[in-house]
């Protein structure tokens, strides 16, 4: 292994001399990309979480071998007397082993704070780099619909999570539909149209990418103690059957569309065409009432990796809906 | 009646009685950060500064954090000649100049627009009042905002009571309600005297229980000031030293640059002590020596902050002098640049008597705190703008580095709350070399660095939670009754007899001379 550990320390330290006062250091970022094309886009948004909150981010570049690192540093004055640090480590990693990976990251990041690992690989737990990178971090944050465009991440996920002791865990594709789940729920915060939700029969939902889809799917099914029966429905606590479909339509991690159907009347929230950020609702049928829109705060990538450090557990809304929607693509998948 | 606010399967409820939803499975666990409950927001005054520096600005971001309920209305009623379509112009306009979040987005802006209207009114005439009671419920239809309306009294105290009463007699008062809850909030200075505060209260209580009533004291909405109860009950290492036995003394300052402004006709009839010390001075002081509440419940720790005024035994009319300076500015330098003595600005009376400094001494008789002198301290014009509470520990009890040992500072834990925001320890370290001394190093943390998030104005935090039915941030009658009856004494003293020495203090100084026979040992400003 040709990267030398003290040499990097070696260099923040000569490269912060300089600076006067405090450092103040909040997390260890831990970033790992195996995909040139993300690598550039990543780094962009570690470096913005990085400017909001003093961090040491090392980025563990598998798309170059080991030879390569890059170390910055940058402090803010803050009144007359404090100056706070973020401190960049750029890895070449190619090549290197788990083990060897993990030592690496161990020695780099900074002690007794909380470390954040950003998973931008091909493979959850199949990777032994996972494995143990995931051994050293607090929590872990991925983002399921850039692994892979079907929703077989959230097979790995859940066997994983299954598997025994791990981190906190936070996964951008389930954490982007918040404001979709909100839109959904809304429909039924009347008490006349709550009812409503006992007769659904089918579920549609269009969606750029499966994971958002099985998720959203997931998430309702958990609530409303739906159960996987076959590849495309489900059954309620009354034994009746809920369809499912899904379409593939609009941009990758973007919901276009979801629609219930219930006994008496359609439920669709569905982005505008001419204006990708506004919602419309519409209750269709025998319950009819006036279609809405409204704005959909729609969460940046930036926004909700901040959001994972701040809250790193998704908590049981989230297991849930990751479990109801594993059962569904188990369904799916015995069925094919 | 004191309110509550819990949060189970999905339904939260208030303990002013009415939910927020009927039980909706989907919401199980979905936590979005948005208010439920639908409600119309009335702004009386809706024309004055406040309003438009303030309320609107705050409102409008409670939007864009998508905050604010998705069923909402805002409807202003003033004095003041705008029709709907100008009055949202000009809340348009007042965002676009003070909102932190920069202009309006238009595509927020068009659907929040449609949900705002004005009524301009007579606060006298009982018919506007019957209007806006159509109005409210012509809300409830177009905006699906149900029966929940919060009033916000943005008006001067003077006509509160008339508000107050003619939402009674037009049955707008939360026991006409019968579709939702009803709740006021009422601005600072809630009564300009101990008697006053009580007949306010009286035609309060006509119409709204304490757990429908919202005392605003914005000082309690910033970001630093809800950290003293993180700080002190969210870490292990200060609570076991945060008494008498370890601290020797607390300095709680509000000190400002500013004069009266355009506001010389207000100030001069209240002063440092009422518009400054009864309510956010003594408000910090609470939160520094309550005892740590059984739970986060609003009740829970508006109980202890209220045990804390209790324990604090009003001055004798003989102990005012010994406990208490005043001063008046005069004329001097701030910031490089001449201002004006106190008693030729505008509207101030050229004989003026009011203080526009005041500090204290005070002392919490229990066993926390039993012989700890609590100085607070509030003035305009003085050099720096700074408010801070300084807590000072007791000398070390052993010389251990001989004679340099006279020499070491006493620790410090000073809660910065403006401008800088953060907590700053002082501590003695020993400086590198073959010598023993010791020096203080001062270790800071600071709000925007430490986070890097911009703390939210007070104001977005305490309109919030008004909606949401919290009333932890907001100030108890008990407690307000309390704070006038500890400073009664003061204003009676300074009332009846007049300062001869005013103006005894040159603007952009440290305040009066004899602040310091008070308190020798003032952090300098």
């Amino acid at each position: 292994m040709s990267l030398n550990v003290n040499e990097i320390l070696g260099e923040l330290t000569k490269d912060r001399k300089d600076r006067v006062g405090v450092s103040a250091t909040t997390l260890n970022l831990v970033a790992f990309v195996e995909d040139a094309a993300l690598l550039g886009w990543l780094k962009e948004r570690i470096d913005a979480i990085a400017q909001k909150h003093p961090s040491r981010t090392l980025v563990l570049d598998a798309t170059h071998t080991d030879s390569t690192h890059a170390v910055h540093t940058e402090a803010k004055d803050v009144g007359d007397t404090l100056s706070t640090h973020a401190e960049a480590i750029e890895l070449g990693v190619a090549g290197v082993s788990a083990e060897s990976l993990a030592s690496i990251v161990r020695a780099l990041t900074v002690p007794n704070v909380q470390t954040v690992l950003c998973w931008a690989g091909s493979h959850l737990a199949g990777d032994m780099r996972f494995r143990q990178l995931t051994s050293i971090a607090n929590s872990l944050v991925l983002d399921s619909s850039r692994v892979d465009a079907t929703a077989q991440t959230l097979y790995e996920l859940t066997d994983w999570m299954a598997g025994g002791h791990h981190p906190a865990v936070r996964d951008l594709a389930y954490m982007r539909l918040g404001p979709w789940q909100d839109m959904i729920a809304q429909f039924f915060d009347e008490a006349d149209l709550a009812g409503e939700l006992a007769s659904i029969s089918r579920v549609t939902v269009a969606a750029g990418s499966q994971a958002e889809a099985y998720y959203l799917v997931g998430w309702l099914a958990s609530r409303l103690q739906w159960h996987a029966r076959g590849a495309a429905e489900f059954c309620n606590s009354q034994g009746q059957i809920i369809a499912v479909a899904f379409e593939e339509q609009g941009g990758a991690r973007r919901v276009r569309r979801i629609a219930l159907e219930s006994g008496h009347s359609t439920f669709t929230a569905e982005l505008q065409k001419d204006s990708p950020d506004l919602v419309c609702l519409r209750v269709e049928g025998k319950k009819a009432r006036p279609q809405r829109c409204a704005p959909l705060h729609d969460i940046d990538v930036v926004s909700l990796i901040e959001e994972a450090i701040l809250v790193p557990d998704g908590g049981n809304l989230f297991r849930e809906s990751l479990a109801t929607a594993r059962a569904l693509l188990e369904e799916r998948g015995s069925s094919s | 009646m004191a309110t509550t606010t819990t949060k189970a399967n999905g339904k939260t409820t208030t303990q002013d009685g009415l939910g927020a939803q009927a039980v909706n499975p989907l919401r199980q666990g979905l936590d979005t950060g948005r208010i439920n409950d639908p409600c119309t927001i009335v702004f009386f005054g809706a024309s004055g500064d406040l309003f438009k520096r303030m309320l609107m600005p705050a409102i409008y971001n409670l939007r864009v954090d998508d905050i604010l309920p998705t069923n909402f209305g805002l409807i202003g009623f003033a004095r003041s000649e705008y029709t709907d379509k100008t009055f949202r112009a000009y809340c348009k306009q007042s965002v676009n100049d003070f909102s932190r979040s920069g202009k309006v987005k238009e595509s927020l802006w068009d659907d929040m627009a449609q949900r705002i209207s004005y009524m301009s009114a007579d606060f006298d005439d009982t018919e506007h009042f019957a209007q806006l009671k159509k109005r409210l419920e012509e809300y409830a239809q177009a905006h699906g905002t149900g029966g929940n309306v919060l009033f916000y009294l943005a008006t001067p105290p003077s006509v509160f009571p008339k508000i107050i009463d003619q939402i009674k007699n037009a049955g707008m008062d939360p026991k006409s309600n019968t579709k939702g809850w009803t709740r006021i909030i009422v601005e600072k200075p809630f009564g300009t005297d101990l008697t006053s505060a009580r007949a306010l209260q009286a035609e309060v209580e006509k119409v709204f229980d304490e757990g429908q009533v919202y005392r605003i004291d914005h000082y309690l909405g910033k970001e630093p000031v809800q950290d003293i109860m993180a700080l002190r009950f969210a870490n292990t290492i200060f609570e076991p030293i945060w008494n008498r036995n370890y601290i020797q003394s607390v300095q709680i300052t509000a000190a400002e640059t500013l004069g009266v402004e355009a506001r010389g006709g207000y100030y001069d009839n209240a002063g440092a002590l009422r518009d400054m010390i009864q309510n956010h001075v003594m408000n910090l002081l609470a939160l520094v020596a309550m005892e740590p509440p059984a739970s986060s419940d609003a009740d829970a720790i508006r109980n202890e902050k209220f045990k804390v005024f209790s324990a604090i035994e009003p001055f004798a009319p003989e102990d005012v002098f010994r406990m208490t300076v005043r001063g008046q500015y005069d004329a001097g330098t701030v910031d490089g640049k001449p201002v004006p003595a106190y008693r030729t600005e505008q509207d101030v009376k050229p004989a003026s008597n009011t203080e526009t400094f005041a500090a204290l001494k005070l002392v919490v008789n229990n066993w926390r705190w039993a012989g700890v002198p609590f100085y607070l301290r509030s003035g305009k014009r003085l050099a720096r703008k700074v408010s801070e509470i300084a807590i000072t520990f007791n000398a070390i009890p052993h010389k251990l580095f001989g004679e340099k040992s006279d020499t070491i500072e006493q620790n410090e834990l000073v809660i910065k709350i403006q401008p800088d925001e953060g907590v700053s320890i002082r501590f003695n370290g020993k400086v590198p070399g073959p010598k023993n001394h010791i020096r203080s190093v001062t270790m800071d943390f600071n709000y925007g660095t430490g986070f890097g998030v911009q703390s939210a104005p007070a104001y977005e935090r305490l309109i919030g939670d008004a909606m949401r039915g919290d009333a932890t941030l907001f100030t108890r009658w008990d407690a307000v009754q309390r704070a006038w009856e500890i400073v009664m004494p003061i204003l009676e003293v300074w009332t009846s007899i007049k300062d001869r020495t005013f103006p005894n203090y040159a603007a952009g100084s440290e305040g009066p001379a004899n602040s310091h026979e008070l308190n020798p040992n003032w952090r300098p400003l």
